[in-house]
């Protein structure tokens, strides 16, 4: 949780977040629940 | 009701016990459901039948769903002498995972968290910020004023510097494993993550795919046994293996113990956090509001808290697990009304936007959203998740 924090921080402090192809990513459930298609952002340094 | 079927052999017993609802249709349809889409048939199922039902997706299983946060809290925090850690759990994980904080139970489990405790206070997280910070700003270094970014390569590559640099103590050390030694550790995560996406056989069978995973699982041994010799040798050493080198040394654990815990502390710690980082900046990139929150947060860093929360219950890293009660008798939940009747098997499984929002996150839901009363779990659980809340991080 700790880390997620900072991770989420360091980068949306530094660079706006955009979806490179506004399109939903559904969720796959597995091991762990991944993306099911790649997610692309696109990071515009603020 | 649970005394009363205690006391029968366990097939009449099974027959004396309330039929749960559940999905019509026989197991063959039901697996197929659940290959097609495992998330939708399960919320289709809970919207129809409810906190607690019953599904079949294989001839030799019945699984009884609890979806719902009391439900799970029941069986999961309130009542461990009732329920195990089940043998399908050890079955998927055990042989990569061994006997570490995942899997051991009652004493053993006691007596590792509190070997492990010292590793995770306050003091020693708090000076993990600070590499977190770096290694994260070392990642968008390398960023360009406008940068296409696949998310979850990118972030799983960044949980797994930042565990291994939780692991060793040292960002040198940390720079020194990445590259065949950083391969080990993300052949071993995919190794445990393939297994889930198709049906395992056992261990003896010559498979592939068996094949693949003991090597994954050599690769990472070898690697394990080097590292836990290195800092044994370096007596100024910090970080969690260190600590585990020098309960070697002193006998306090043996050498399975301490690699039990660090391939557990690798797959643990590195690959939820890496799918929750992705699912946290998906919703941030769908809701531009949310990302000026975040921006102008505190120090305490409340506001990007409550947005990571707000993912974790979206887009759970981990959807289910499946305790198995210890005894027929023991299995009542739900105040006693249902017992697991015919099957030994039972999955929590948190159905994503099931829980209720957490309480910090009506803070910032009082900013983008109304601030309203969160009916209790059940009640919610009526409500399909997308009706559930009005949160625009969705």
């Amino acid at each position: 949780m700790m880390e997620a924090k900072l991770v989420v921080s360091t980068i949306v402090r530094g660079y706006e977040l955009r979806l490179d192809v506004d399109t939903e990513v559904k969720p796959l459930p597995g091991a762990t629940l991944a993306p099911a298609a790649p997610i692309r952002l696109r990071a515009i340094r603020r | 009701m649970a005394t009363q079927a205690a006391s029968l052999t366990p097939r009449r017993a099974a027959r004396s016990e309330p039929r749960l609802p559940g999905p019509d249709g026989g197991w063959w349809t039901q697996l197929g459901l659940v290959r097609r889409d495992f998330l939708g048939f399960l919320t289709h199922a809970a919207d129809h039948y409810g906190d607690i039902f019953c599904i079949r997706p294989s001839p030799f299983n019945r699984i009884v769903v609890l979806n719902s946060a009391a439900l799970a809290r029941e069986v999961l925090l309130e009542r461990p002498e009732d329920f195990s850690k089940s043998s399908q759990t050890r079955f998927m994980v055990g042989k990569f995972l061994g006997n570490g904080l995942v899997l051991s139970e009652g004493k053993d489990h006691a007596t590792q968290r509190r070997t492990l405790q010292p590793s995770f206070g306050a003091r020693a997280l708090g000076a993990m910020a600070a590499p977190i910070h770096a290694e994260t700003s070392r990642m968008t270094a390398t960023w360009e004023a406008s940068t296409l970014v696949d998310v979850e390569p990118a972030m799983t590559a960044l949980s797994m510097r930042i565990i291994l640099s939780f692991l060793v103590g040292s960002e040198s050390e940390t720079a020194a494993l990445e590259g065949e030694d950083g391969r080990a550790f993300r052949d071993f995560a995919d190794a445990i993550g393939g297994r889930f996406r198709s049906m395992p056989l056992p261990a003896w069978m010559p498979t592939a795919g068996n094949r693949r995973e003991a090597a994954a699982i050599r690769q990472v041994d070898r690697l394990v046994a080097r590292l836990l010799e290195t800092s044994a040798r370096s007596p100024e050493g910090r970080g969690i293996l260190s600590s585990l080198a020098s309960g070697i040394a002193k006998q306090e654990l043996s050498f399975q113990q301490a690699r039990d815990h660090i391939v557990t502390l690798l797959f643990a710690g590195h690959e939820t956090v890496a799918k929750l980082m992705s699912w946290t900046l998906y919703l941030l990139a769908r809701n531009p509001g949310a990302q000026d929150l975040v921006r102008a947060d505190g120090e305490g860093l409340r506001a990007t808290s409550n947005v990571v929360r707000e993912a974790m219950r979206l887009y759970p890293p981990r959807l289910g697990l499946r305790p198995q009660p210890r005894r027929r008798a023991s299995a009542a939940f739900g105040s006693g009304a249902v017992t697991s009747s015919t099957s030994r098997r039972i999955s929590c499984i948190v159905r994503p936007g099931t829980f209720p929002i957490p309480c910090d996150s009506i803070r910032i839901g009082s900013i983008v959203t109304p601030p309203r009363r969160i009916p209790a779990p059940s009640s919610r659980l009526a409500a399909a998740p997308e009706a559930a809340s009005g949160n625009p991080l969705r």
